[in-house]
């Protein structure tokens, strides 16, 4: 009896896989000898069983937008909070004036953000090249500024440079419309990039922008991820195929361990291929005109003019609002 | 901290809650509601957080006290609800087991065991056995010595086992 229960101690551990080999078999020829105990270890095990096979749930739609939006609230709240503490002291109506005031003063700067961002709108239909191509990964990224009206043959020399020179290769060239700018991109063996962007730099202005890197490293981990659940199932599939003795039975595995070795190919292969990619560094290089400086300082000049002329003309609408707004507190007054 | 980086931590970390509380709860939107709560609380208290420890585990300590909380209140209501159906009809509340069966579901029939095991046995089994956590994780969610940890555990063991039983017996 007293060893019963002693054999029963130490279940728990030999289902963690902790326990050292005498003891695994002390409890296996006793199960095999004592019925109460088979019993118990057999429910235990069963027990384990159905409970890791539990199969982790899916997060319901829109669990973690919703979650995010609290969050968000959360930290507007104590913005709130804060201005509350402050700002409640002054007069509404001194907070309305200035509401109009920077309204009509930042009418002008309205208009240039939404020219800015129309400008954005362009330059990111540009560079959209770097991440054309799924593969093409954008390390980092060099702006070419080149003071010439010929900037094509400049980056046609940068071209032969890399072609003559063997040391890696042009991916994409893509040229605007309007002739006055070019977009390369090249992938350079790591041990030549410094060499090149030497070369790059004695000839060229060269401004260096970084670009995310993170794209990479997680798809690799992905695939890394990927493999090591393929290879836990072909194992298991493995033991499956040593313990049965129907045939047929041994076919369908067969098959099931065929679509797994290649799945695991395919995944090796795409592995490698990023390995061989990240023995390259990729650039990606813009060849623009370049201004020369006066005419920059007359375009300056022109947008300084053209914006205090805009805010010279809103000072009507400036004057208006005011008046109104006194006109709306008379009224006030005298209902009282 | 900033909000994005709050974010990628929740990232990281947000499908394991959401199981841990409705492995506790047996409810989908039970375990969104808590879940979410311990979320929205570590953020509030994120300079207690101690950066050398794993935040699914200190999330995960924080879930477990906003599940007893709930859970608390949730069965003195059922209580009060059952307290109810008994005085008007005087017939007992009978649990549809039938139904779950027939449904084949041995997932759910699984689950509802373990949400009728005691709250401490429950979170230390759902942690181990489902999740499969290590003994050190568990440990620190739950605050409790390595030798409590072993121990409660097997004592859940021991009595989820009697809950199926007892459960199979019922529907046979």
């Amino acid at each position: 009896m007293n060893k019963c229960e002693n054999i029963k101690l130490k279940f728990a551990d030999y289902f963690d896989d902790l326990i050292n080999k005498e003891d695994k078999e002390e409890i296996e020829n006793h199960i095999n000898q004592c019925e109460s105990c088979k019993k118990e270890f057999q429910e235990l095990s069963f027990l384990l069983d159905s409970l890791s096979n539990l199969e982790e749930i899916e997060l319901p739609e829109g669990y973690h937008i919703d979650l995010m939006k609290r969050i968000e609230e959360l930290s507007e709240d104590k913005v709130k909070k804060f201005f509350k503490k402050k700002i409640i002291p002054f007069k509404k109506e001194i907070l309305i004036i200035a509401a109009m005031l920077m309204l009509v003063i930042g009418m002008p700067n309205f208009e240039k953000i939404i020219k800015q961002k129309n400008n954005l709108k362009l330059n990111s239909q540009v560079s959209n090249l770097e991440f054309v191509d799924s593969n093409f990964i954008a390390r980092e990224k060099y702006d070419v500024g080149i003071e010439s009206n010929n900037f094509m043959k400049e980056y046609q020399d940068i071209s032969n440079y890399i072609s003559l020179k063997n040391i890696g290769k042009l991916t994409s060239v893509e040229v605007e419309n309007d002739y006055k700018a070019a977009y390369l991109e090249v992938k350079i063996n790591k041990n030549d990039t410094k060499k090149f962007l030497n070369v790059l730099r004695k000839n060229y202005l060269v401004k260096r922008v970084n670009i995310n890197k993170r794209g990479v490293l997680k798809e690799e981990q992905d695939y890394e991820k990927n493999l090591k659940i393929i290879i836990k199932k072909e194992n298991k599939w493995l033991n499956l195929q040593k313990e049965s003795s129907n045939i047929e039975e041994k076919m369908e595995i067969q098959n099931q361990l065929d679509i797994l070795t290649l799945q695991k190919q395919e995944l090796e292969n795409r592995i490698n291929n990023l390995k061989e990619e990240k023995q390259y560094s990729y650039f990606y290089i813009e060849v623009k005109q370049k201004e020369g400086v006066f005419k920059f300082l007359e375009k300056t000049f022109q947008k300084i003019l053209e914006n205090s002329l805009k805010i010279l003309e809103l000072i009507p609408y400036l004057v208006i609002s005011i008046c109104i707004f006194f006109m709306i507190n008379k009224f006030k007054k005298r209902h009282k | 901290m900033h909000l994005k980086e709050f974010e990628e931590l929740v990232i990281e970390s947000e499908k394991m809650v959401f199981n841990l509380a409705y492995r506790m709860t047996g409810n989908i939107e039970d375990a969104k509601d808590i879940s979410q709560e311990a979320f929205i609380k570590a953020y509030k208290n994120i300079d207690k957080f101690n950066k050398e420890s794993k935040f699914s585990t200190w999330v995960c300590s924080i879930l477990k006290n906003t599940a007893i909380d709930f859970l608390r209140k949730k069965t003195s209501n059922l209580k009060k609800q059952e307290k109810l159906l008994n005085e008007n009809t005087k017939e007992k509340y009978t649990p549809d087991i039938q139904e779950e069966f027939e449904k084949k579901e041995t997932s759910i029939f699984v689950q509802k065991a373990i949400e009728e095991l005691p709250i401490n046995y429950r979170e230390i089994i759902i942690l181990r056995d489902i999740q499969s956590q290590s003994y050190e994780e568990i440990s620190k969610i739950l605050d409790l010595s390595l030798g409590t940890v072993k121990s409660r555990l097997n004592r859940g063991r021991g009595i989820l086992k009697d809950i199926l039983i007892k459960r199979r017996d019922k529907l046979e």
